[in-house]
C-alpha cells in the first residue's frame, strides 16, 4: 500500500506530522444490489498547516468523503472497509462514545448546506454553548455571564457583528452567510487540529464566501490546523489550497500540489475540469463542461470508470478492462500521482491529443 | 393577530352549529316518542298529546332547536327521562371517571408512543419496531370495544390476573376521600395505598384498550418523524460537536420530531372521546360514555345531545391550546422569518 506523500508539505520539517491518514477508504450507501460505492480505496494524508482541497463533479463522493472521516455518513451510509486514523486514534476502532470524544476534541466539520446546519428549535446563545461546553476544556463549567462573552468572542471571530442581538435569535432569523458563519463559530469553539470543511461557501454570495475563506485561512494558519476543503470551485481551489485531490466516480484520479496539478493536469478528467486554455495570468483557469454524465455508482466496476466519457481512452481495451491504479508520474516531480493507463509517465505526463 | 383570532372563532362556532344541528336532527328521526317514553306504555292519548306540547314536540324543528340551544347555554339540558335527574347533574357527577379514564389512556398512547418509536429509530431496535408496529396495526384497525372484550376474555377470565368489568374499584372497597375525584390519585392524597392498587388494577385494562388507538396513530407519527429529523444536517453538526448519536437524537431529534405530533392532539383527543363510548360500556366504567349508551338505548336525546355538543366543545378546546402551544414552542412561528 502506497503513502500518498504531498511535496511542498513533505519538505518542510514543520509540516512533516500527519494529522489525517486515510487509507483504503470505502464508502457505501444502502445494501444489496441497491448499494452505491460513494468512494472507493481512498488514500490520503493530511500534514499540519496543509490546506488540501478535493474537487470534482457533483456525485464524485466529496461529501461522503469528507462525512465518512468523523463517521457522520447517516443512517443510511456505511465505512465498508479501510482506516481513519486521526491524530495517532484509528477512529474505525473506537465505540460511539469514543469517537465522540475525537469529534469533540480533535475534528471538526462544516457541512455544505448551512440553512439546515442549525436546530431550527434552539437559540443561536444555546447551541453555540453547547459546543463550547463539549469543546473547551472547563467549558462545562462556565456559568451564564462568562459563557455569554466566551460565545460573544467566539462569534466575533467568525466576523459576526451585533453579537449580542444574534445569540438571542433563531437559525430562521438568519440568513444563510450568518448561519453558516455560525456553523463555523461552533466547529472551532476547541482547539480541533482537523478542520473538514464540505463546501462551506457554495451556497453563498461572493462577498461571504471570500470573507469565510480568509477566516478559515485564519483559524488554520494561527492553530496550524490540516484542513480537508472539499469544492468545486476551481478557482477557489487554486488560490487557497497546498495540495489538491481530484475526485471522480468515488475514486482520486489525480492529486499533486496544488499550483501544479492547476496549471499542468494530466487525467484527461482533471484536463476537462481544469479547461486546457491557459488564462492571460497563468494561474486560473475556467472549470468546462465534459461531456456525458457522472458515472452511476452502483454498477460493478470494469476498467476505468471515466472510460464512457474520455477522449484518450474511450474504446481502448485496456481501459475497458482494467482498473487503473493511483501512480505517480515522476516527470512531473514528486508529488504528483494519476490513475491513468495511457498516459506516458515517464515524460512529463505524455499529455495526449488534447494537449495545450 | 386579530384576523387569526377571528378566523378561530368564527371555525370553532360553525362545528359547534353544524354538530348540534346534526344530532338534533338525526335524533328527532330516530321512529321514538319521548312523551310515550316519559309516560309508559300505558298513558293515554289526551296525556301523551298534553306531555308532547310540555315537551315542545309540536313546534317546528327550527324553534325546538332554538329553545334547545337557548337552553343548554342557561345550563338546562333536559332531564334523564329515566331518572327525571337533570342531565347537566348526570354528566358532572359522571365526568371524573371519564377524565380518569382518559388521562391514563393519553399517558400510555403518548409515553408508550414515544419510548417505541425512539426505541425502534433511534436505538435501531428490530424487535420493538416490529411489536409496535404489530400493536398500532391492531390498534388503528379494531373496534375498541372488540379489543376491550379480547382483553377481559384473556386477563380476567382466563389468566386471573386482572378484575373483570365491575366499574372503577373492587366489591367491598369503598372510593378514597374526594379531592381530585380521579380515586387512583385520590388514594394517593390519602394515603390509602390498598385502594389505590385496587383503582389501578381496576382502570388499566380499560385505559389500555381505549388508548391503543392513539398509539398506534401517535407511533407512526412519530416513527416517522423521526426518522426524517435523524437524517438532518443539523442533527449530524451536533455530532460533529462531540454528541453522541443517541445523544444527539435525544436533546435535538426527539423536540423537534415532537412539533408535527402536537398537531395531531386534537385528533387524538377526538379519537379517544369517540372510543371511549363503547370501552366504558364493555367494562362497565361509570363515565359519562356509559351514559350515553344507555342513553341511545333508551332513545333519550338530551343526554346523547349534551354528549356531542360537548365533544364538540372539547375538540376546539383542545386545538385552541394546541395552536398556542405552537407559538410557544416553536420559534419559527414567533417573529417572521428573514428567508
Ligand atoms: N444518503 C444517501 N443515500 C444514498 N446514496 C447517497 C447518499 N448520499 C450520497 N449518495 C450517493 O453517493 C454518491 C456520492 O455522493 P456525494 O454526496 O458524496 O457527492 P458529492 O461529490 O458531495 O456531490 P455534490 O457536489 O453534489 O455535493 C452519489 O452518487 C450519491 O447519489
Ligand atoms: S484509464 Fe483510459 S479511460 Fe481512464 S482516464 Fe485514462 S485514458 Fe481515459
Ligand atoms: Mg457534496
Amino acid at each position: 500500500m502506497r503513502v500518498v506523500t504531498t511535496g511542498e508539505v513533505a519538505r518542510d520539517p514543520a509540516h512533516a506530522e500527519a494529522v489525517l491518514v486515510v487509507k483504503e477508504l470505502t464508502v457505501e450507501y444502502g445494501e444489496g444490489v441497491g448499494a452505491v460505492v460513494a468512494v472507493k480505496d481512498v488514500n490520503m494524508t493530511i500534514g499540519r498547516g496543509e490546506k488540501r482541497g478535493v474537487v470534482g463533479e457533483s456525485g464524485s463522493g466529496k461529501t461522503s468523503l469528507a462525512r465518512a472521516i468523523p463517521g457522520l455518513l447517516g443512517r443510511s451510509g456505511r465505512v465498508v472497509g479501510g482506516s481513519i486514523v486521526v491524530a495517532s486514534t484509528d477512529l474505525r476502532a473506537l465505540s460511539e462514545r469514543a469517537s465522540a470524544q475525537v469529534r469533540r476534541t480533535a475534528v471538526s466539520v462544516v457541512f455544505q448546506d448551512p440553512l439546515n446546519a442549525l436546530d431550527p428549535v434552539r437559540s443561536i446563545y444555546s447551541q453555540v454553548a453547547e459546543a463550547i461546553r463539549l469543546r473547551r476544556p472547563g467549558g462545562r463549567h462556565l456559568r451564564r455571564p462568562r459563557m455569554r462573552s466566551a460565545i460573544g468572542a467566539l462569534l466575533e471571530e467568525c466576523e459576526i457583528a451585533d453579537v449580542a442581538r444574534v445569540m438571542k435569535q433563531y437559525p430562521h432569523e438568519l440568513s444563510g452567510g450568518m448561519r453558516q458563519r455560525v456553523a463555523i463559530g461552533m466547529a472551532i469553539a476547541g482547539d480541533a487540529t482537523l478542520i473538514i470543511a464540505d463546501e462551506p461557501t457554495t451556497a453563498l454570495d461572493v462577498v461571504t464566501q471570500s470573507e469565510i475563506l480568509h477566516m478559515l485561512d485564519r483559524v488554520v494558519s494561527q492553530r496550524s490546523a490540516a484542513l480537508l476543503f472539499i469544492t468545486h470551485n476551481l478557482a477557489v481551489v487554486s488560490e487557497f489550497c497546498d495540495t489538491v485531490s481530484v475526485m471522480y466516480g468515488g475514486r482520486i484520479v489525480e492529486e499533486g500540489s496544488c499550483r501544479d496539478v492547476v496549471r499542468q493536469p494530466v487525467h484527461p478528467y482533471s484536463r476537462g475540469l481544469i479547461g486546457a486554455i491557459p488564462t492571460i495570468a497563468g494561474g486560473r483557469r475556467e472549470l468546462v463542461g465534459i461531456p456525458g454524465d457522472p458515472p452511476s455508482l452502483s454498477d460493478l466496476e470494469r476498467g476505468c470508470r471515466f472510460e464512457p466519457r474520455c477522449y484518450l481512452g474511450h474504446g481502448v481495451q485496456v481501459c475497458c478492462a482494467q482498473v487503473p491504479g493511483l501512480d505517480d508520474v515522476p516527470a512531473m516531480g514528486s508529488s504528483r500521482s494519476v490513475r491513468c493507463h495511457l498516459i506516458d509517465r515517464s515524460s512529463g505526463g505524455g499529455l495526449g491529443p488534447a494537449a495545450a | 393577530m386579530a384576523h387569526t383570532i377571528r378566523a378561530r372563532l368564527s371555525g370553532a362556532i360553525v362545528t359547534l352549529f353544524i354538530a348540534s344541528v346534526a344530532v338534533f336532527v338525526i335524533l328527532r328521526m330516530l321512529p321514538a316518542d319521548p312523551a310515550r317514553l316519559i309516560l309508559g306504555p300505558l298513558a293515554s292519548a289526551a296525556a301523551l298529546q298534553h306531555e308532547r306540547a310540555v315537551l315542545g314536540l309540536n313546534q317546528p324543528l327550527y324553534v325546538q332547536y332554538v329553545d334547545y340551544v337557548v337552553g343548554f347555554v342557561h345550563g338546562n339540558w333536559g332531564f334523564d327521562y329515566g331518572t327525571g335527574a337533570p342531565v347537566l347533574k348526570e354528566v358532572v357527577t359522571r365526568l371524573p371517571a371519564s377524565l380518569e379514564l382518559g388521562f391514563y389512556a393519553m399517558l400510555f398512547a403518548v409515553i408508550g408512543a414515544l419510548a417505541g418509536a425512539v426505541a425502534s429509530v433511534g436505538a435501531r431496535s428490530r424487535v420493538v419496531d416490529s411489536v409496535c408496529r404489530a400493536v398500532a396495526f391492531v390498534g388503528l384497525g379494531s373496534p375498541p370495544f372488540w379489543i376491550g372484550l379480547m382483553a377481559l376474555v384473556l386477563f380476567a377470565e382466563y389468566l386471573h390476573v386482572l378484575p373483570g368489568p365491575v366499574g372503577r374499584l373492587g366489591v367491598g372497597v369503598s372510593a378514597p376521600p374526594a379531592t381530585t375525584h380521579f380515586y387512583t390519585w385520590d388514594a394517593l392524597i390519602a394515603g390509602q395505598w390498598g385502594t389505590f392498587a385496587n383503582a389501578m388494577e381496576h382502570i388499566l385494562l380499560p385505559a389500555l384498550t381505549l388508548g391503543l388507538a392513539p398509539f398506534g396513530y401517535l407511533f407512526r407519527l412519530l416513527r416517522h418523524s423521526l426518522r426524517e429529523v435523524s437524517d438532518e444536517d443539523f442533527l449530524l453538526v451536533c455530532q460533529g460537536k462531540g454528541l453522541t448519536r443517541w445523544q444527539a437524537l435525544m436533546r435535538h431529534g426527539v423536540p423537534n420530531a415532537l412539533l408535527p405530533a402536537l398537531t395531531a392532539l386534537g385528533l387524538l383527543v377526538a379519537q379517544l372521546v369517540a372510543g371511549s363510548v363503547l370501552v366504558e360500556a364493555v367494562f362497565n366504567w361509570p363515565g359519562v360514555g356509559q351514559l350515553v349508551v344507555n342513553s341511545v338505548l333508551a332513545r333519550e336525546y338530551g343526554v346523547v345531545e349534551a354528549f356531542v355538543i360537548l365533544s364538540a366543545l372539547a375538540f376546539i378546546a383542545v386545538n385552541l391550546i394546541v395552536d398556542s402551544l405552537y407559538v410557544v414552542i416553536d420559534p419559527r412561528l414567533r417573529r417572521p422569518s428573514v428567508i
